[in-house]
This record gives C-alpha cells, sequence and structure tokens, in this order.
C-alpha cells in the first residue's frame, strides 16, 4: 500500500512534466545557437527599434498561419497524456489489485518516472545554459555601452525582444514538423530502378505509405518485396521508439505505362484505393535510350522517351490535379528535372533534354494555373546520380568526370525525402546539387578522383544490396550539412540580416566613443 | 496544321508591362538560377561529349571529305519543304516562297487539304513549282514517305521548315485537358518535330548542296509561363532546346552545309490564335500584337532566303516580333489607342 500511494503522486507531476513537452523541442534550438542568436537580436533591437519590430512582426505572421495548428496540437498532447495518465492508473490499480507481478511492475513505473525526471532535468539544464549564455552576451553589451543608462534599458529590451523572436522561430519551426508528422501517402512512377528505388525505400523507412509503379508487373513485384524486406530489417534495427514511426509504412505496387492513359488513371485509382489520399505524387519516369546523336536513335526510340518523359509527365501530372483537388487534403506534385532543364543544350541527348526543358517550362505554366487550387507543383532535381540511365554509353572519360560530381542514388534521396516530405506552398524547387554542394565538390576535386571508378573505368562503390545494409547502420548519424540545409530559408535570411545590423550597430556605436574618450 | 504562334511575350501575365520588362530584365538571373543544371550538362555532357566527337569526327570527317570535292553552293531557286503548310502559317510561306521563284513541297494530314492547297497555288504559280502529299508528321513510315517524295520531285531539299504544331484547338487548364489532347499535342510538337529534323539532317547530310532546317518556335518557348496552353508551352520550350542540342551535336560532328535555325514568327492571327480568343486579357494582346499570316511570311521568307543567299553557316534566330516591336506597339497602344478592336471587339 505503501508503493500506491507514492505512485498516486507521481501522475499529477507526470501530467504538469509531460504538458511541457513542446517546450522540449524549443529548447533544442535554442540551445543550438543561443549565443549567438540571442545576441544578434539583442543587440540589433537596441538601436533599430523601428526595424526590429517589422521584422519581428514578419515573425508573428508567419507564425499566425501555424496557430491553428498549435491549438490542436496542444490538445491533441492533452488527449495523449489523458491517455498515458489513464493507463498509468490502470496498472497503479492492477498492481494494487495483483500480487506477484507487483515488485517488477513497480520497478518499471519508477524507471519511467525515472527518465522523466531526466528529461525534466535535462530541460531545466539547457534553459539555464541559454539564459547564462544570453547573460554573457547582455553583460558585454553593458561593457560596451560603458554605464549608459539609456543604452542599458535598450539592450535589456532588445535582449528581451530577442529571446520572444528566438522562441517563436523556434517555436514556428517545432510547431510545423509536429503538424506535418505522420505517414504520407506518396506515388512514385518509373520506381523500380535508380532514383525512383532509392526514393521510395526512403520514404518507406521514414514511415510513409508508398505506391510503386513501372511498366513491367514482374519488376514492380520484385521490388515490392525488396522493399518490404527492406522495411522489415529497418523495423528490426530501430529502437522501441522508431518502430512506432515505421508502423504505418507499407509499399504496394502497380504496373503503369505513364504514357498509356488508361494505366495512369488505373494507378491513380490504384493509389486511392489502396491510400486514401495521395499526399505527394512524384514523377520520376524518364527514359534516355543512350548518348548518341539524333541520327541514331529510331523511330521507336524517340516515340518511347517522348511519351515516358513529357506526355507520361503530363497526364500524371493531370491525374495527380484532379486527384487531389477532389481530396479533402492538400497534395503536392514533384516533376523530376533533368539534363537540360536550365536550358542549355544537350548535345547527344538531345530528345531527353528537350523534353526536360518542356517540363521546365509546363512547371512554370501551372504554377499560374494553379495558383488558386490546393495542389502544390514543385520540381526536384536531383543532380547527377549513378544510375542506369547515366551509366548506359558513358565512357571512361565519362566515368572519370562522374567520380566529381555524381552521388549514388540513396545519398539523393535522403536529401530529397525529408525536404519533399515537409514541402508546402507551390512551385518549390527542391535541388541536390545546391551552389555549396557543388562548390564543396569542384574543391574536393582531386581527393574525388578515385571515388567511384578507377582508371580503368570498373566500379568501385558497392553493390545496391550492400549499400543498403551500410546505410541502415550510419541512417542514425546525425549529418552536419543536412541540418543546415533542413532549416528553412526564412530562418538563415533573417539570421544573417540580423547579424548584419548588428555588425553596423556595433561599428557605429564604437567610432562616437572614440573621440568622447 | 497551323500552329499557334504567339510572341515571346505571354499573354495571360496579370500583373502587365511593367512586368513584362522586368522578366525580361532578369533573365539573365533567372538563367544563373539553374546553376546546376548548367552545370551538369556541361559537365557531364560535354564529357560524353567529347568521347562521342571523337569517334564521330573521324566519322563525319570522311564524309566532310567527299563532300568537299563535290560540294556546291547554295543557288536559287531553293528548293522547300514545309511540313503542315495546308493553313495558316505554313500556307502563307509556302506562297511566299513560290512568289520568290521556289520550288515548293507542301504536306498536311488531310488529303483534301492538301488537294485544295496544291491546286490553289498552281492555279498561281504554275504546276512545276508545287507539289504536295500527306504526311502525318507524328509518324516516322509518313516522314519517310514524305522525304522520299520531295527528292522524287526535286533534286535535293535545301530549306526544310518543321511548321506541324497543334494545340488540340483547346485552351483549357491542364487539369481540364483530355488524355487525346495531351498527347496530340505532344506527339505533333515534339515527337513529330524529332522525327522531321532527324530525317531532315540525314538527308541533307549526304546532299552536295547540304540544307538549312527552320523549327518554328511558339509560345512558351523563352521559358515563360502559358497557362490555359500549358503543353503547347511545354512542347515549345523543348523545340527551342532541340534546336540548340542539334547545333551543338551537328558543330561536335563537324558539319558545316546543315545548319538547324530557330524561327519565330510571332503572334499570326491563325484559326488556332483566334480560336483562344475568349478572355479579355487574350483579345487585347491579340489586337495589340497579331499579325495576319502573309505579313508574317512576307517577312520571314526574305529573311530564310537571304541565309543560303549569303552562304551563312552559322545558325540564326529569326524573330518576326522582337522584343522592341512588342513594346512599341504596347506603347503606341497605350498612348495613341492604336489597334484597338483590330481582330477581335473588346469590351
Amino acid at each position: 500500500m505503501d508503493a500506491v500511494a507514492k505512485l498516486y503522486l507521481s501522475p499529477e507531476k507526470f501530467y504538469c512534466l509531460s504538458f511541457k513537452e513542446p517546450f522540449r523541442n524549443v529548447q533544442p534550438f535554442l540551445h543550438k545557437k543561443p549565443a549567438k542568436f540571442d545576441g544578434v537580436t539583442s543587440i540589433m533591437g537596441h538601436k533599430n527599434g523601428c526595424r526590429g519590430g517589422l521584422l519581428s512582426l514578419q515573425k508573428c505572421k508567419a507564425f499566425r498561419s501555424e496557430e491553428e495548428g498549435e491549438g490542436k496540437l496542444v490538445k491533441d498532447d492533452k488527449k495523449k497524456k489523458n491517455n498515458a495518465l489513464s493507463s498509468l492508473k490502470s496498472a497503479i490499480l492492477k498492481l494494487s489489485g495483483g500480487g506477484e507481478s507487483r515488485k517488477e511492475e513497480y520497478q518499471s513505473v519508477v524507471a519511467k518516472v525515472e527518465e522523466i525526471f531526466f528529461s525534466c532535468a535535462t530541460q531545466i539544464g539547457r534553459y539555464l545554459i541559454t539564459m547564462m549564455s544570453t547573460g554573457v552576451i547582455v553583460a558585454v553589451g553593458f561593457q560596451i555601452s560603458g554605464g549608459d543608462s539609456h543604452l542599458n534599458t535598450l539592450i535589456w529590451y532588445s535582449w528581451l525582444g530577442g529571446i520572444i523572436i528566438g522562441t517563436m522561430i523556434g517555436a514556428n519551426m517545432v510547431l510545423e514538423e509536429m503538424a506535418r508528422k505522420g505517414p504520407r501517402n506518396v506515388v512514385i512512377t518509373g520506381s523500380t530502378r535508380g532514383l525512383g528505388k532509392a526514393l521510395a525505400r526512403e520514404f518507406l523507412l521514414s514511415g510513409d505509405r508508398v505506391v510503386i509503379a513501372s511498366r513491367s508487373p514482374e519488376s514492380v513485384q520484385t521490388t515490392v518485396r525488396e522493399l518490404e524486406e527492406n522495411l522489415r530489417e529497418g523495423i528490426l534495427s530501430l529502437g522501441e521508439k522508431s518502430k512506432d514511426k515505421l508502423s504505418h509504412a507499407k509499399v504496394v505496387g502497380i504496373a503503369c505505362d505513364v504514357g498509356n492513359p488508361d494505366d495512369v488513371e488505373k494507378l491513380s485509382n490504384f493509389a486511392v484505393g489502396e491510400l486514401g489520399v495521395i499526399d505527394i505524387w512524384i514523377n520520376n519516369a524518364g527514359t534516355n535510350k543512350g548518348f548518341r546523336p539524333l541520327l541514331e536513335f529510331t523511330n521507336e526510340d524517340i516515340e518511347q522517351i517522348v511519351s515516358t518523359n513529357l506526355v507520361g509527365s503530363l497526364l500524371c501530372t493531370r491525374e495527380a490535379m484532379r486527384v487531389m483537388e477532389l481530396q479533402g487534403k492538400a497534395g503536392h506534385i514533384f516533376n523530376m528535372d533533368g539534363a537540360g532543364s536550365g536550358g542549355s543544350s544537350t548535345p547527344l541527348t538531345a530528345v531527353y533534354g528537350s523534353t526536360k526543358c518542356g517540363l521546365r517550362q509546363l512547371q512554370s505554366s501551372l504554377l499560374k494555373e494553379s495558383k488558386r487550387c490546393r495542389v502544390g507543383v514543385h520540381t526536384a532535381s536531383p543532380g547527377m546520380v549513378l544510375t542506369e540511365l547515366l551509366l548506359s554509353g558513358a565512357s571512361l572519360k565519362n566515368k572519370q568526370a562522374f567520380n566529381i560530381i555524381c552521388e549514388l542514388p540513396e545519398t539523393v534521396a535522403r536529401t530529397l525525402v525529408p525536404r519533399m516530405r515537409v514541402v508546402k506552398g507551390t512551385g518549390k524547387s527542391i535541388n541536390y546539387l545546391t551552389p555549396p554542394r557543388i562548390l564543396l565538390a569542384l574543391v574536393s576535386a582531386w581527393v574525388r578522383r578515385g571515388r567511384w571508378f578507377d582508371d580503368k573505368g570498373r566500379a568501385l562503390y558497392a553493390s545496391e544490396a550492400d549499400r543498403i545494409r551500410n546505410w541502415a547502420e550510419s541512417r542514425a548519424r546525425f549529418s552536419f550539412t543536412d541540418a543546415m540545409e533542413m532549416y528553412t530559408e526564412n530562418t538563415w535570411v533573417s539570421v544573417f540580416s540580423l547579424s548584419v545590423v548588428c555588425a553596423f550597430i556595433i561599428l557605429s556605436s564604437a567610432t562616437p566613443i572614440l573621440p568622447g574618450t | 496544321m497551323a500552329s499557334l504562334h504567339f510572341p515571346s511575350i505571354s499573354t495571360a501575365s496579370s500583373p502587365r508591362y511593367q512586368a513584362l520588362l522586368v522578366s525580361s530584365l532578369s533573365k539573365p538571373l533567372i538563367s544563373s538560377n539553374h546553376f546546376h543544371g548548367f552545370l551538369t550538362s556541361r559537365l557531364c555532357f560535354r564529357n560524353i561529349g567529347c568521347h562521342y566527337a571523337r569517334t564521330l569526327k573521324s566519322r563525319s570527317r570522311i564524309r566532310a571529305e567527299v563532300l568537299e570535292e563535290n560540294r556546291e553552293p547554295m543557288v536559287p531557286p531553293y528548293n522547300v519543304l514545309i511540313t503542315g503548310s495546308t493553313k495558316g502559317i505554313g500556307y502563307a510561306l509556302a506562297k511566299e516562297f513560290l512568289k520568290a521563284g521556289d520550288n515548293v513541297v507542301i504536306c498536311s494530314r488531310s488529303a483534301e487539304r492538301v488537294e485544295s492547297a496544291v491546286q490553289n497555288l498552281r492555279e498561281e504559280f504554275g504546276d512545276h513549282h508545287v507539289w504536295g502529299t500527306t504526311c502525318d508528321v507524328r509518324k516516322g513510315e509518313d516522314v519517310n514517305a514524305l522525304v522520299a517524295f520531295g527528292c522524287s520531285k526535286l533534286k535535293s531539299i535545301d530549306i526544310w521548315i518543321n511548321n506541324a504544331g497543334s494545340n488540340a484547338y483547346s485552351f483549357k487548364p491542364l487539369a481540364e485537358t483530355s488524355d487525346e489532347d495531351l498527347i496530340e499535342v505532344v506527339t505533333t510538337n515534339t515527337l513529330g518535330l524529332m522525327l522531321c529534323c532527324r530525317e531532315a539532317i540525314k538527308l541533307m547530310l549526304n546532299q552536295p548542296r547540304g540544307g538549312h532546317i527552320f523549327n518554328i518556335d511558339g509560345a512558351g518557348s523563352d521559358g515563360r509561363p502559358t497557362p490555359r496552353f500549358a503543353a503547347y508551352g511545354a512542347t515549345k520550350r523543348s523545340v527551342v532546346h532541340l534546336t540548340k542540342s542539334l547545333q551543338a551535336e551537328l558543330q561536335m560532328q563537324d558539319v558545316k552545309n546543315v545548319v538547324v535555325h530557330n524561327l519565330s514568327p510571332g503572334m499570326v492571327t491563325t484559326d488556332l490564335l483566334m480560336s483562344g480568343a475568349t478572355t479579355k486579357q487574350a483579345k487585347f494582346f491579340i489586337n495589340i500584337l497579331a499579325e495576319p499570316a502573309e505579313v508574317v511570311a512576307e517577312y520571314l521568307v526574305p529573311n530564310i532566303r537571304s541565309i543560303p543567299t549569303n552562304g551563312s553557316t552559322k545558325p540564326t534566330y529569326i524573330r518576326f516580333l522582337t522584343g522592341l516591336k512588342a513594346y512599341s506597339q504596347i506603347f503606341s497602344r497605350f498612348a495613341f489607342g492604336a489597334r484597338r478592336n483590330r481582330y477581335v471587339l473588346e469590351e
């Protein structure tokens, strides 16, 4: 009975602690860049009050749109906690009733409470560190101001402003992530090989429901089986926590020739039947038929390239728009870019290049057409990926060039998928080869010489199965570039502009002091 | 098939002329956004290019040497082949070439229209200057037959104009367009063009006089959006890109006597353009910028003919409606109310 009394106390605590949970997610952000960010905002606010107000106003606006989500979220949270509460209660009731397993359950409950206490302590620790680091910055500010009371109050205000803005940005990001949690329903065309398969796998391992499609029914079946195997391995290798995340993941497939309208309709019906709602539709199917001058392409080759790349994308986009308009939830369509999208010439792949170039123009037309509807039309650019599309007909020389700029499909998928999952609005382009990556590739070109192919053009990289095994292990690892890329652009812009303003203020406030002294 | 020839200015952009100006100014910026695309193609395809260029160069050098001996200068009258030329801009071009004394082969999908067009032209210019055949550019065998027909009637083909294009006569958002329309637009404009280009290059490589190929562009070929005819715009954008790629390919193969050009007729008051004159904005732009096919052809044909006459082997982009012209016409509309209700009644 002793134990019971003790335990009855904890639920209450548990409740109030766990209610803080949204906070837990805010903190990491504050913690990551506390010093810099708060410092920046604090000083920034202090002379340029007007500007600061404007900036924070903008942030508020961005925040407001999320507020609805917030309300819901909190409610959801409450519900969850209630559930947890009741389960705890029932566990305790059982405990008092049942005799034998009492000790074990008591142990487990204590462990749980301990865990909660620990997480709470970490939060408090993080909070303290944040406050202390901002305190240091405020102190530095006081030092610079040299005891001027007017400046001091300004510093205090700007410190407060900085904290508020930082919290808002952090909360915004967290809410966004929370509101967008949960499985997506994804359709990927041409996904039994290469990048499409890697994308499908990545979505699957993020806990999404995926429909794959390809022309041949056999390869669809084998791919479905393979991906299911991957999923099972993924569940096994992940911890207790992430198992929950993957519980909704599933993969189904259907044969579909994207150039054939009946097939496309079948695909969309199948997807709606299997998933109910389609959140993301990726037009990945594309073909190239080797590298040679136009004269050497046969009629069938040209027909197939055009019908897959251009007709297929048009039909699929239209079908996806139709489905997404009818369903209650907004959806996103991605068209894959390729060589030629930018408009530069692509000799030896003239047909492929011109279809991809046309797709880019299609994108801008669709943007105008679909301004008022809920369907987002985006492009995704994988850069150069080591797939059959690229390697068919590549010479030794090409392969040496591939060493520098190419990536494995899994690497690309890993970068693209998280950003595809959180995309919002319309007309975004998700690129793998961003300028920093290109720069990195060019700078490290010397090191990368023997990365994928040796001097004789033999492939050095592991086969797909091996790669996936290695991938599963390194999935959990933290990647700095990924994290950097995941920050919303707005955050970077505001941080940058704030630091510029801050530098300006420091410089301008430093000069009048000198003549005075 | 007459095609829909909008100018390089999009008809449905809502913020108007300033936006137009701005967008034309910001073009370099936009292309720099596509940095990765540029890099991809440069790095990858240039390299692949190098490899192929070597094998192809040796191959084509032999051919070039052979041709060097019996290469002939191109002298008028020229032999012209125009696809989709029984009405609209194609017909006007054919007529204008005939006026200049050239020989013309016309073709189209429908046998009756070819028949009547040939009859009309023969009445005016005599029996031995114009021939016609049916040809669906979407079918490889039809294109082959067209080449055979052209060669049987004429010694060689000097100028090949890829004019056949379609918008399926529909102006709707993509979401409402039917399967058949989409497939028709893409296969005619893209697949047909590619097949024709390939056959034309194949033919011209073996001709002592070489040849010039002209691909007709249309709305969207500059990359600006074309709402209500998205598929058409996408295909026309791909036309320009195909031309560029082919130019690069031919350069890589050291081919000097076959040249691929772009031809931009601007906005032409053909059936296709007029069938889209349903919105206020479209009517406004049609009145200001469109010209009848005859006027356009009168301007284009001398320009086209001057290329072989000068013996130029540089790829060109002949434009009827240049940006300056478009802006000045828009300006005069606003300043003096010129061209109001010229073709269609505005409210």
